[in-house]
C-alpha cells in the first residue's frame, strides 16, 4: 500500500506584535512617571502634612537638601545619618565651594526635610548653624495634602 | 534575446526580533524595580537671615505677633498663646479648631495692616525644645496662607521666624 506523504509545518511562529506594543506602552508609562529627584529623598522620614505647602514650580538654583530623622540626626552629603557637628563641616565645605564659584551662600536654598516627630530643638539648632554659615533662604518641606 | 529570469521576491522578510525584545524586557524590569509611588511634597519658603533676629524686634514699625507654644512631656502641644490672649489648651479633639482659629486671627491682623497701608506683621514662633516639629509646620501652615471663599490661596504673613534662645 502506498504511503501518504503529508508535510506538516512544524514551525510555530506566534505573532509578537501586540505583546511588543503593550511592552512599549508600559515602558513609556514608567519613563514618564520615574522621578530621580524623589529617589534621593529618604523614605524613612515621615514628613508633616500640609494642605498649603506649595510644590516648587522649578528646582532652586543651588539646593542643599538636609534630611533629619526623628532622633535629630542629619543626612547630608553622606551615606548615613550624622550628628550636626559632622554635618556642619560638610556645610562649611559647601559654602566655600559656592563662594569659590562666585556665588553668594545667601542665594542657596537650604531644603529641610525633617521628620514630623523630631524635637523642635534639633531643627532650630540646624537652622542656627546654617544661619551662622551665611545661609538664609530656607524651604521647609512637607507632604502635600489635598484641600478639603 | 535572452529570456527574462523569473525572480521571485520572498513573500515575507523575517527580522530577528529577539535582541530587541530582550532589551525591551530589560528596560521594563529596570523601570518596574525603580518605580516608587512617591507622595507629592511641598515647601514653605522662608527667608531667615541671622541679623533679622534682633533687627526685627527693634523695629517698632513692624508689628510682631508672638506665638508661644508649650509642649507636654510627650512632645505634643500643651498650650498655645497668641500675644496676650488667654492660652488655649491643645487636645487631639480641638487640633483643627485651634489652628483654624490661629489662621483666622493672623488673617485678620494681616488684612487690617494691608487695609491701613501699614507694613505687614511679623510672626515669631516661641516653641519649647521638645515640641514635635509637626506642630511647627502646622503653625507655619496656619500663619502663611489660607484658602479664601473663592477657593484661591491667599498669602498671609510673609515674615515668620523663630524666637531667639
Amino acid at each position: 500500500m502506498p504511503k501518504l506523504e503529508s508535510k506538516i509545518d512544524v514551525s510555530a511562529e506566534g505573532d509578537m506584535t501586540s505583546m511588543i506594543d503593550m511592552t512599549f506602552q508600559l515602558i513609556a508609562f514608567f519613563m514618564i512617571l520615574i522621578n530621580f529627584a524623589d529617589a534621593e529623598a529618604n523614605q524613612d522620614i515621615k514628613l508633616p502634612g500640609s494642605q498649603l505647602a506649595v510644590p516648587p514650580a522649578a528646582p532652586p538654583e543651588d539646593p542643599i537638601v538636609v534630611q533629619m530623622n526623628r532622633d535629630g540626626l542629619i543626612l547630608y552629603s553622606a551615606e548615613e545619618f550624622q550628628p550636626l557637628a559632622f554635618v556642619k563641616k560638610r556645610l562649611i565645605v559647601k559654602r566655600d565651594l559656592l563662594k569659590k564659584g562666585g556665588k553668594n551662600p545667601q542665594t542657596a536654598t537650604v531644603i529641610i526635610r525633617a521628620d514630623k516627630n523630631v524635637a523642635t530643638k534639633f531643627v532650630r539648632e540646624m537652622l542656627e548653624t546654617c544661619q551662622e554659615l551665611g545661609f538664609e533662604t530656607f524651604a521647609f518641606r512637607a507632604a502635600a495634602l489635598k484641600l478639603d | 534575446m535572452p529570456k527574462r529570469r523569473d525572480v521571485k521576491a520572498p513573500d515575507k522578510i523575517d527580522i530577528n526580533m529577539t535582541p530587541m525584545i530582550d532589551v525591551v524586557f530589560q528596560l521594563m524590569a529596570f523601570f518596574l524595580m525603580t518605580f516608587k509611588v512617591a507622595s507629592v511634597e511641598g515647601d514653605f519658603n522662608l527667608k531667615l537671615p541671622k541679623s533679622e533676629r534682633s533687627a526685627g524686634a527693634a523695629n517698632t514699625q513692624t508689628e510682631m505677633i508672638n506665638i508661644v507654644m508649650r509642649a507636654q512631656a510627650t512632645g505634643d502641644l500643651a498650650v498655645m498663646q497668641i500675644d496676650a490672649a488667654p492660652p488655649t489648651r491643645w487636645s487631639n479633639a480641638n487640633d483643627a479648631i485651634l489652628f483654624a482659629d490661629l489662621r483666622a486671627k493672623i488673617a485678620a491682623k494681616v488684612n487690617a495692616a494691608r487695609g491701613a497701608g501699614q507694613e505687614e506683621p511679623e510672626v515669631q514662633i516661641d516653641a519649647d525644645d521638645n515640641l514635635r516639629y509637626e506642630f511647627i509646620i502646622k503653625t507655619v501652615d496656619a500663619v502663611s496662607a489660607r484658602v479664601g471663599e473663592d477657593g484661591k490661596v491667599q498669602q498671609l504673613a510673609k515674615k515668620v521666624k523663630f524666637a531667639p534662645r
